[in-house]
Formats: C-alpha cells, structure tokens, sequence
C-alpha cells in the first residue's frame, strides 16, 4: 500500500486492517482463559455444565464485579485503591450496628452507602488533595478500614435480618419461566452505567486523558483532581453497595467478610485489558474478565480443586493478564515498524 | 512524569502480586508447612476410582474447616477407613484459610455435583445457612461434624463430646494444673467457630455462676484463628501483657501446640502452664520436656466412623431422622441422636499426662 502512496505525501503504515484487530488484542486473554476453564470444567467434571446452577452460585461474583467496575474508573485514571474490600467491611458492619440499633433495614443500607462513599471520599482527600501516591494511601486505608470495622463490629456477627431483605441472589428477574438472578441483572445494570460513563460523557474522556497524561491534561483544561476525586468516590460507592448485596446472600455481617476480595477485584481490572499504568481500558473488558476468572474458580471448585491451588492459580491468571498484552504490542510495534522500512 | 507513573504502576504490580502469592501461602493465616504438606492435598478414597463401576455408591462430601489441620485429617482417617465397607466414596475438600464464609464455594459446588451427602465441619453458625438449607432442599443429608450450625440447617450433629459440659471441663482442667489459683487466659481459634465459641460461653457460665475454683482469675480470651504463627503471636502477647499469668488454656489443637512451642522456648516454662485440647502426637515432646502437665481431647477418628454410618444408615431407611433415636456402629456400640436439635455425641474426653502420652497415636 505504500507504493500508493502520491510523492508529496508521507508514507503511513497501512492501519486498517491492525486497527480493526487490535480492539480485540485487550480481550484476548480473557476470552482465552474463559474457553480453557470452561473446556476444563466440563473435562473433569460432568456436573460442570450445569447452567441454572451456576447462575445461583453468580451472587459472590457480582460483589466482585460491582467493585471491579469501580476500580476499572479508578486504574484508567492511572491511580489504584487497594481499599476496596475493607470499604465493604466497614460499610457492611455499620449497616449491621444500625439495623440493632433499631434502624429500619432501608435506611441502614442507605446509610452503607453512604459510609461506602465516604470512605472513598477519604481516599480522595489524601490522594488527590494532598497529592499522596494512591498505592501507600490506598495500602494504608487498607488496613485502616479493616480495623474500623472490627472495632465497629467486634467479634460478634449480626443475624437479625428481616426476611424480605436476605437472599437477594434467589430472587429471579423472569420468576421461573427462566433463572435470572437478581444479582446478575444488578450488574448488567451497573456496567451499562459504567460503560456509558466511560465513552460517552465528558467525565469518562477526563478519565481518559487524566490516565494518559496527568500534566498535559492539566495544562489542557481537564479538571483531573475532580476526575480523580470522583473516582475514587464512585468506587467507594460501589464498595457499600456490594456490602449491601453480600449481606443479603449470607444473611449475616461479620467484620471479616470480603478478606482479599481486592485482589480478585483488581485481577479482574488489569484482566480485561485495562492497564495498570493508565490511559486505557473498557468496562467491556472488565466484564469479561469477570466471567473469565467465575469460570476459573467454578472449574476448579466442581473438581474438587483445594483452596491453595485455586489461589495460586488467581495469582498466575494476573500475571499473565499483564505481560501478554504487553508482549502483544511490543510485537505489534516491531511488526509495524518493520512494515515502514 | 511518566517514569513515575511507570515505576508506581511496576511497584503496584509487584505489590498486588506478592500479595496474591502470600495470599495462596496462607499469609496471616498461613497452613503449616510441615511434613503434613504432602497429605494436604485432596483427598481421594481408593473406591472413588470405582465411582464408575459401582453405579449405586454412597457419595459423600466431607469439608472441615480449612486444610493443613491435622485434627481434622485424624476425622478423614476415620471416615477413609469406614466408607468402603459401606459403598461409600468421600471426597475431602476445603478452603486455605478457616474464614467464615470460605466453605460456601465447596458447599455450593457439592450441590453442584448432586452428591448425596455433605458433611462439614462449620466455620460459622449462619453464614453457611443459606447454602446448607439449598443442599437439603435438593435432597441432599447434611450433616455438621465436631462443631455446629443452627439446627435447623442441617439434618443432625456429630459432636466429639458433650459440648454443654466441655466449658466447665476445661475451666476444671485449668484449675487443675495451676493448683486452683492464678490468672489465667483462653488462646482460641477463629472468632466466629461455633465449637470454640460454645465452650467459651459455657466457660463463662460457669464462672459467673459462682461455683468455679475461686482462686481462678479469666484475664483474657484471644483469638489464634487455627493459624500457627498467628497463635504464636498472640501466645507471645499473652505473656507479655499479664506478668502474673499463671496458665493458658487452649481449646484447639493448633493453638495449644503453638502455645507450648512458645513456652517451651521461654524463661518462664513450667511456671506458665498450657493446657487445653490437644493431639497426643503434637504434644508428646511438650509433656516430655516438661512444658505441659496434662491436657485432653478425644479421639476425632471417631467422629468419622460415626458419621459414615449414620449417613449409609440415614440413606437406606434403616435410622431415620428423629428426636430420640438410637442407632448401632459397627466396631464402636450404640449411640443416640437426642433432643429437637438432633445431636449425637460421640464419647467422652481423653485426658493426657506423662503416664499415658504414650499409648496413643494420633
């Protein structure tokens, strides 16, 4: 194509056809992972294959999911919140206190929501106020919040839910003509708030742009300390209303729930493509990483996999997530840039 | 700028994971990486190879509380050496770290896989509620063995030993040791175990209720999680804060063995006394050097052959499900499930001193 080329224009690298590709190259790993662990699952066990079931198992993932879509903002903002889980503890066990208070149940999930929000608005003043690395904030906070909420909560679990309140993930959109939980279609809810968000308002072009380059973006009139800020707020939004629905499915609050779910969390972000450093990244892709890593742990659970293992191989999932899109376009740069020569 | 952005995104990648890889080798809670590693790993029943073959075999799904424990393998030893004789396959899984909500994921794929009973050994008393009540509703025996659940989430209760007494016996046990005078403090498991949890309250109605050793003193209770070195760590504290401690007092295997590896390491061994429950195979070295006078558990194997036989028995009609009822295990004599909530004790406390440490191996 370059011999098409008229003399008096610049010779470019032939885009179409790797444009078109290269919006897939993010989701690659995750699809890619999906297929092994379902084609896993369903070798090694015959009950794998079980949809409704797995539907009903969804719930623990949709928390995982709610925060992931939080963190997906937060990373392509290029900052990152380890604090997420903890969020949820203390969210969670101050809706417990109050609910044995004698707060009605809607008010106390109001006010988990709330207490969620507020964390994350903590956050936001020491990482975007004061200008702290959000790592060491976020680390901090970490531990902060997991404490709060044992003191909050003590040793003792809360139980007196009301009936109508527990086992949200139960509960099917379509009744029972088809298993639809509840949890799932919450989600799907979030994402397409999310997604929207991220490509189609001014707020997720900062996110963008803040990720790609915090200084000239501030130089070009992007408000990145309120990008960041909100950020930062929306994932700690998110993070009480996954205490919400945890709290729900179990129909207990105890001040250890959610213990390194941050992890998986933050698994799921850099899974779907978005990355680490910043500046890119879809909720798409988060989604998908999502079911990727639901497909892994259920295959390895069906097979009666023991906990260690499942872990060890969460932690080898992420690794690979990061170094093949890097591989990828490290390749890609040297393929195209050999085309120039 | 942008090597900045660079090295914190590297650093947090390192960071998230290290975490991850200490996460899998247990972290704060970490198994014990002994020679017990090896027999950590699923375990299968020789008859599971056949599952195919013997079309009508009995599956059973069998979680304790987490992997790594050896008390608990000691009940899969029982359960191993009984299903065969009954068509019975057992699988053994469990989560890394004895949380409150990590058995879920293994109830729910037990379902998952239809298997015809589950037994577990609780980490909590509700949490699990909502997953044990769907296995029963598809028809599945569930049963909780060693610790419990609100009764009405499981069909009975295999418990090793009359949990309503064990408080005041390990209140008794202590003032034993110390000679019925001195401070003295609880070095317990998870926070939320429902077994421990039991003891503790019956422990502290007993005290309250005027007629325990009156020299005793209850200082403190920590929590050790059936982590070893988290149960070192707060052992260590112990003696730290209460100068005047006079003994501690370990309801759970992990927590007394790590307990008297602590003292047994310390000035203060033999003025400190540890007791509590504990294997005899953990604890021969500590009661041969001196650091434990005497402690008690009862044998967890037990528990295994019984449950094997209840659900066999449960599944062909021949013991039903009831308030008062008396059923025979082979090799062992009879038992009773008794009372609205179905619990059926296994045997009595085995108390262990120099005389006998010996004579047992488990």
């Amino acid at each position: 194509m370059s011999n098409d080329a008229k003399p008096h224009e610049p010779q470019t690298v032939p885009a179409s056809n790797s444009r078109r590709s290269a919006v897939l190259v993010p989701y690659l790993p995750s699809i890619a992972i999906f297929v092994v662990a379902v084609i896993y699952g369903t070798v090694s066990s015959p009950y794998f294959l079980n949809f409704s079931a797995i539907l009903v198992n969804s719930g623990r993932y949709v928390e995982i999911g709610m925060l992931a879509l939080g963190l997906t903002l937060v990373i392509i903002n290029g900052d990152i919140d380890l604090s997420v889980a903890s969020n949820l503890a203390v969210s969670a066990a101050t809706m417990g206190l109050l609910l044995e208070g004698g707060v009605p149940i809607q008010l106390a999930a109001l006010a988990a929501l709330a207490v969620g929000m507020g964390l994350g608005a903590i956050n936001a003043v020491f990482i975007v106020g004061m200008g702290l690395p959000s790592l060491v904030v976020t680390l901090a906070t970490l531990a902060l919040y997991r404490g709060l909420a044992q003191i909050i909560l003590g040793d003792h679990a809360v139980t007196a839910y009301p009936e109508e309140f527990i086992g949200v993930d139960q509960v099917s959109l379509l009744g029972d003509i088809a298993i639809v939980p509840m949890p799932l279609v919450m989600l799907i809810g979030f994402a397409l708030l999310f997604g929207f968000l991220l490509s189609r308002t001014n707020f997720g072009i900062s996110c963008y742009l803040t990720g790609s380059n915090q200084q000239a973006a501030k130089f070009s009139g992007i408000r990145i300390d309120r990008t960041r800020a909100t950020a930062f707020m929306l994932t700690g939004l998110m993070a009480g209303a996954a205490a919400v629905m945890m709290t729900s499915r179990l129909g207990s609050t105890l001040s250890n729930v959610g213990l390194g779910l941050e992890l998986l969390a933050i698994t799921v972000v850099v899974l779907g493509g978005t990355s680490i450093f910043g500046g890119r990244g879809t909720v798409l892709g988060t989604i998908i990483a999502l079911f990727a890593v639901m497909a892994v742990r259920e295959s390895l659970v069906i097979s009666n996999v023991n906990g260690q293992v499942q872990d060890a191989l969460v932690g080898v999932i992420l690794i690979v997530a990061i170094v093949v899109p890097q591989t990828v376009t490290r390749f890609r740069e040297r393929v195209s840039t050999k085309r120039l020569r | 700028m942008r090597k900045v952005r660079r090295l914190t995104g590297i650093v947090a990648l390192a960071a998230s994971t290290t975490m991850i890889l200490a996460a899998c080798s247990g972290g704060e809670s970490s198994t014990e990486e002994t020679a017990t590693e090896e027999a950590v790993v699923v375990e299968e029943t020789s008859a599971e190879a056949t599952e195919e073959n013997s079309g009508e075999a009995l599956r059973m799904t069998y979680i304790p509380k987490n992997l790594g424990n050896p008390y608990f393998d000691a009940i899969v030893k029982g359960l191993n050496e009984t299903a065969p004789g009954l068509n019975m396959t057992v699988e053994v899984v469990a989560p890394a770290q004895a949380g409150a909500t990590d058995q879920i994921p293994f109830i729910d794929a037990a379902i998952q896989q239809e298997v015809d009973a589950i037994a577990i050994s609780p980490n909590d008393l509700d949490a699990l509620c909502p997953s044990l009540k769907r296995a029963m509703a598809a028809g599945i025996w569930v049963l909780t063995v060693n610790g419990d659940t609100a009764p009405d989430c499981r069909d009975a209760s295999i418990t090793p030993v009359d949990f309503s007494q064990l408080g005041k016996y390990l209140v008794d046990l202590t003032a034993e040791v110390t000679g019925g005078e001195g401070e003295w403090a609880f070095l317990s498991a998870t926070s939320t175990a429902p077994d421990q949890n039991s003891w503790l309250e019956g422990a502290a109605e007993y005290i309250a209720g005027g007629s325990s050793p009156a020299g005793l003193t209850l200082v403190d209770t920590v929590y050790g999680d059936d982590a070893p070195d988290k149960s070192s760590t707060e052992a260590q504290a112990l003696l730290t804060k209460y100068p005047n401690l006079a003994a501690i007092n370990a309801p759970t295997t992990v927590g007394i063995a790590a307990a008297a590896q602590v003292l047994s390491q310390s000035p203060k061994k033999g003025q400190i006394q540890v007791t509590g429950l504990g294997t005899p195979n953990q604890m021969r070295e500590f009661i041969k050097d001196g650091t434990v006078k005497k402690f008690a558990l009862w044998d967890p194997s037990l528990q295994g052959v019984i449950a094997a036989n209840l659900i066999a028995g449960l599944q062909n009609g021949t013991i039903k499900a009831g308030e008062q009822v008396k059923f025979d295990v082979p090799g062992v004599g009879e038992r009773t499930m008794a009372g609205a909530d179905r619990i059926i004790i296994a045997g009595d406390p085995q108390e262990f001193d120099a005389s006998n440490i010996d004579d047992f191996d488990f």
